[in-house]
């Protein structure tokens, strides 16, 4: 309730609080609430067990213990499926949540499959009535704009939002696709006024608060995502741990797999690998200084302790400066390792790497076609700036920054510093490409610009 | 006092700026004028202590259950703890016999809890923290939790509740919150150790090199300042940029830096080339409009930017200071004594380890005042408590003793005064958990409960003592405000618990520190006059020694 449907406190459909007749917020639930729900939640435990190893841990068996032994940690079948009631374990007696009577049970103590229906149903009223709180639309709807557009959405925004969670125009609530719709294509997402520099009073000024701080695990993914990264294991490997082969042959031959390894020294994060129910960081967290000093928050600043921007920063490096920069090449680069995971495959191969053969090749000829006149290597850098920057920052530090020698923006100082290294008269050689190719993803994948999504 | 009259003057000039402040900014404007009051306080040119002082947070986080920290063996409170946890339940602590609790000495004239026990133990798996108890090294604080008002158990089930309760008892996440502002009934601002960096940093560090506030433990929100941030580092020190070092030195291929703190000399190849980008991209941190180097104007990208240009320009300091390197060994093997040879150090002693040598280089740092927090994980023993909490409680025990003896290592290197007596440590906790635990077996444990028991150890601490009022563990009826379950309302507020500490920090000999006033006190902890006198320690919560 607390975190995941309705929220500690009564909000109106734009986020603000509700407040009661003294002028104090007024909490949605109290401690009897939990202990009432609790009860409901009693018998219901693991369905599923993994089966023997001499089996090959397949198929999953059904689970008739209510203690069932889940086995390690390692084996998910437990996890992976849903939950049943035991009903021997279950609280019959009457119960209220949030104001909906759940009545006792009534029925025969030996009718095993009548306990059964009447957990289930005493279940299902509860999830609807938490389902049906008014607070689960401004609640939720302000967790996922976080995440997917702005740390500090408007009032407006929020109620636009909520309404679309409350119906989404055919009368059905909840429907989540309408809500990421009305998420994505709001006006405070789509305009343009809140990216671009705009000027007013002949000030020329940004939008100062709009946007979100990537978490560093996306900021990373997005990276593999958007530079073609690979390992050299092979999809069709998944064979061996019994993937059925039709899926397999929808993917083909091409992708390989990628172990995410352990990242949270270097990131701060790792997937499935929270610290606690509460997530890395909390929505409401506000960093001392300047975003608290604009009655801002930034949850995912949280993560980013002084050590960590650092350390992501080197482990960006590693492999902005291991990519493939040849893509004829026979041998692969290293790439980043990813050992520290379970499992018996060859480290190499687990590698991933990401691919920056094309843009490297198109920089060369680029670098051919401006030639040798007067701000040749300026142009040459800018464009692969631009290049990264269209591909990881939409365009923003273009259109923010225009290039002027020896300015102090980011993009000039990219620019410029980048048109000093390895200075060479074309037609340059790889290494010559390779080593700007690099330094420019370094940079521009440091640049508080991509840090911040916009 | 030698400043009496100056103080009067300002003590005016503060009232003025309070009342003003609040005036224009409403109820949260007290604790924004911290900023004015420094910079009042910085013009009037007031002396820095010269004393060193270190005061370390310890947060147990997920609630420890203090019913097993401290555990009574006799009187009305041992029948009472073992009505909820009797010889049957798995986590019964005995009072005698096997895994019995570690019995205390009481000091002369008996604990003073006599209205619930005589004799107290602790955990079986806390020898060291029995012995520093009895050396009085150590002692507790009873029955601390948050509080917004002073509370009975008629007052709470009374229906309407009319005395005003911490919102969201029992959650872990507000009541972290909560005890690290120690302000439960107000929006989170800013925490009381960011407040007091706030509002000390100007009067008592002038030759800071870092912020006053250190983590080992990542961000948290007790350090949270309005106009100082905390510092973070790793459990192994300062992180340096990678591609840039020759040998051991993180920079020697890119850059050289002069000896004084001044912008880099950097290579004429590549590797200067990038880090002279990268420097001055993550170094534009000026937002204002029109001022020099006025780029990043985005609040999220300055808030990165701050973090970056934080780490950088620490990152010498810190660096430095852990190159004190003739007491590293020493430190080392005070941890590795307390655990054991070959027994790999739990975090919270490696985070402990680094307080200490960070402590070590204090002269590089620059602070006369430093404020620490480390952390410790796994107290939410809902499932598996006796085998988990003995666990965690041997790691307690063994990283404070590694602790104590670190300190003492470093003055023993040293060869003058008592780091140990520079330095007091206190624990922090979400709340403890239920007496009654949840099921019988090992496999059970013990629920979210409220007000509990925490640790203070230290040089400055009158050791061998438990501060507080002990609750007599009486179910339904006393403090509990369940009907069966063991939840204590707490006698002392975290704001009075804190205060102690807060005003050992703010002085030096026994007197504040030139500059400051008790009224200060009031305004680092604007709740506790609904408790207490601000100005004076209540007697059983006199837990420091401001002679020491």
């Amino acid at each position: 309730m607390q975190l995941f449907s309705i929220g500690l406190l009564e909000l109106h459909y734009d986020g603000s609080l509700k407040l009661a007749t003294n002028g104090q917020p007024i909490a949605t639930y109290t401690n009897d609430t939990i202990k009432e729900l609790s009860r409901v939640f009693t018998g219901w435990s693991f369905s599923k067990k993994i089966n023997s190893a001499a089996l090959g841990y397949v198929p999953a068996l059904d689970e008739t213990n209510f203690f069932g032994n889940s086995g390690s940690e390692f084996f998910e079948t437990p996890f992976e499926n849903p939950m049943k009631i035991y009903s021997a374990y279950h609280d019959q007696g009457a119960k209220s949540v949030l104001g909906t009577v759940l009545p006792a049970y009534t029925g025969s103590a030996t009718d095993t499959a009548a306990r059964d229906a009447y957990a289930e149903t005493e279940l299902d009223t509860t999830l609807n009535t938490l389902f049906n709180h008014p607070n689960i639309s401004p609640f939720l709807c302000r967790l996922l704009i976080q995440r997917l557009v702005t740390s500090n959405p408007s009032r407006g925004y929020l109620y636009r939002v909520g309404l679309a969670f409350a119906n989404d125009g055919t009368g059905v609530r909840g429907n989540l696709k309408a809500v990421v719709n009305a998420i994505l294509l709001d006006y405070e997402a789509r305009t343009m006024t809140n990216v671009d520099p705009q000027i007013v009073n002949s000030i020329t000024s940004v939008n100062v608060s709009y946007g979100k701080v990537k978490e560093p695990l996306l900021r990373y993914v997005q990276v593999l995502r958007s530079l073609g990264a690979r390992s050299q294991l092979p999809v069709g490997d998944l064979s061996a741990y019994g993937y059925p082969a039709g899926q397999l042959n929808n993917l083909g031959t091409a992708p390989t797999r990628y172990r995410y390894p352990a990242t949270v020294l270097d990131l701060g994060q790792q997937p499935h690998n929270m610290p606690s129910v509460f997530n890395w960081y909390l929505p409401s967290y506000t960093p001392g200084g300047r975003v608290a000093s604009a009655g801002l928050v930034a949850p995912e600043l949280q993560i980013m302790s002084e050590n960590l921007v650092v350390r992501a920063i080197n482990y960006h490096r590693t492999i902005d400066y291991s990519a493939v920069f040849d893509s004829t090449a026979a041998v692969l680069p290293a790439g980043q390792g990813v050992s520290g995971l379970l499992g018996d495959t060859n480290t190499a191969l687990d590698n991933v790497f990401i691919d920056l053969g094309t843009i490297t090749a198109n920089y060369i000829s680029q670098r051919t076609t401006i030639g040798t006149g007067v701000g040749a290597e300026v142009t040459a850098a800018t464009y692969l700036v631009d290049r990264f920057d269209a591909l990881l920052c939409s365009g923003s530090l273009k259109a923010k920054y225009p290039y002027t020698a020896g300015a102090t923006d980011p993009r000039s100082i990219m620019i410029d510093q980048l048109a000093t290294i390895t200075v060479a008269a074309p037609p340059i050689n790889l290494a010559t490409a390779t080593a700007r190719v690099r330094a420019a993803l370094y940079l521009v994948t440091s640049s508080p610009e991509f840090i911040v999504q916009k | 006092m030698k400043n009496q009259k100056h103080q009067d003057h300002f003590d005016t000039r503060r009232n003025f700026l309070c009342r003003s402040a609040c005036a224009s900014m409403g109820f949260t404007g007290v604790v924004n004028t911290l900023a004015h009051l420094r910079l009042v306080q910085s013009a009037m040119a007031q002396a820095a202590p010269a004393d060193y002082k270190a005061m370390v947070c310890l947060f147990l986080y997920g609630g420890n259950d203090s019913n097993n920290t401290l555990i009574p063996l006799d009187g009305v409170a041992r029948t009472n703890y073992e009505s909820a946890r009797p010889v049957s339940s798995a986590v019964h602590i005995p009072a005698s016999g096997t895994g019995a609790a570690l019995p205390l000495t009481p000091p002369a004239g008996g604990f003073g809890q006599s209205a619930a026990a005589t004799q107290f133990g602790v955990h079986p798996a806390m020898p060291n923290t029995q012995a520093a108890f009895n050396n009085g090294d150590l002692a507790f604080v009873a029955n601390v939790g948050t509080l917004v008002q002073p509370i009975d158990r008629a007052q709470y089930i009374a229906v309407p509740r009319l005395v005003p309760t911490p919102p969201q008892l029992f959650s872990h996440s507000d009541q972290q919150l909560q005890w690290q502002s120690s302000l439960p009934d107000r929006p989170f601002q800013n925490g009381w150790g960011g407040r007091t960096a706030d509002l000390l940093q100007g009067l008592v560090n002038p030759n800071s090199n870092v912020s006053m506030n250190i983590s080992i433990a990542g961000q948290n929100s007790f350090q949270v300042g309005t106009n100082t941030v905390q510092y973070a580092v790793s459990t192994s020190g300062v992180t340096g940029l990678a591609g840039y070092n020759t040998g051991t030195n993180t920079y020697a291929a890119a850059a050289t830096y002069p000896s004084t703190v001044a912008l880099p000399t950097y290579v004429a190849n590549d590797a200067g080339r990038t880090l002279k980008a990268l420097d001055t991209i993550t170094k534009l941190t000026r937002m204002q409009l029109g001022e020099a180097g006025s780029h990043y104007q985005h609040h999220l990208e300055e808030g990165y930017n701050d973090i970056m240009k934080r780490a950088r320009d620490n990152e010498a300091f810190v660096g430095t200071a852990l190159t004190v390197t003739a007491t590293t060994a020493a430190i080392d093997t005070a941890f590795t004594n307390a655990f054991g040879a070959g027994v790999a150090l739990p975090d919270v002693a490696n985070q402990l380890k680094m307080v200490a040598r960070l402590i070590m280089g204090r002269s590089t740092l620059g602070n006369n005042r430093q404020i620490f927090f480390v952390s410790m994980g796994g107290f939410d023993t809902h499932q598996n408590q006796p085998a988990d909490h003995a666990k965690l409680m041997g790691d307690l025990d063994k990283a404070l003793k590694g602790f104590r003896d670190a300190i003492d290592a470093i003055t023993a290197a040293e060869g003058s005064g008592n780091l140990w007596n520079d330095t007091l440590l206190f624990t922090n906790s979400d709340f403890t958990r239920t007496l009654q635990p949840n099921g019988s077996d090992a496999t059970n444990g013990t629920d979210h409960g409220w007000g509990g028991h925490q640790i203070v150890m230290g040089g400055p601490v009158i050791g061998q003592r438990i501060y507080g009022s002990f609750p007599d563990l009486a179910r339904a009826t006393g403090q509990d405000v369940d009907s069966n379950r063991g939840r204590w309302i707490p006698t002392t507020a975290v704001d009075q618990f804190a205060s102690v500490a807060a005003k050992w920090f703010m002085s030096e000999g026994g007197i504040y520190v030139s500059g400051l006033t008790s009224a200060d006190v009031g305004t680092i902890f604007p709740n506790l006059g609904r408790f207490q006198s601000v100005s004076s320690i209540p007697s059983n919560l006199g837990f420091v020694d401001f002679a020491v």
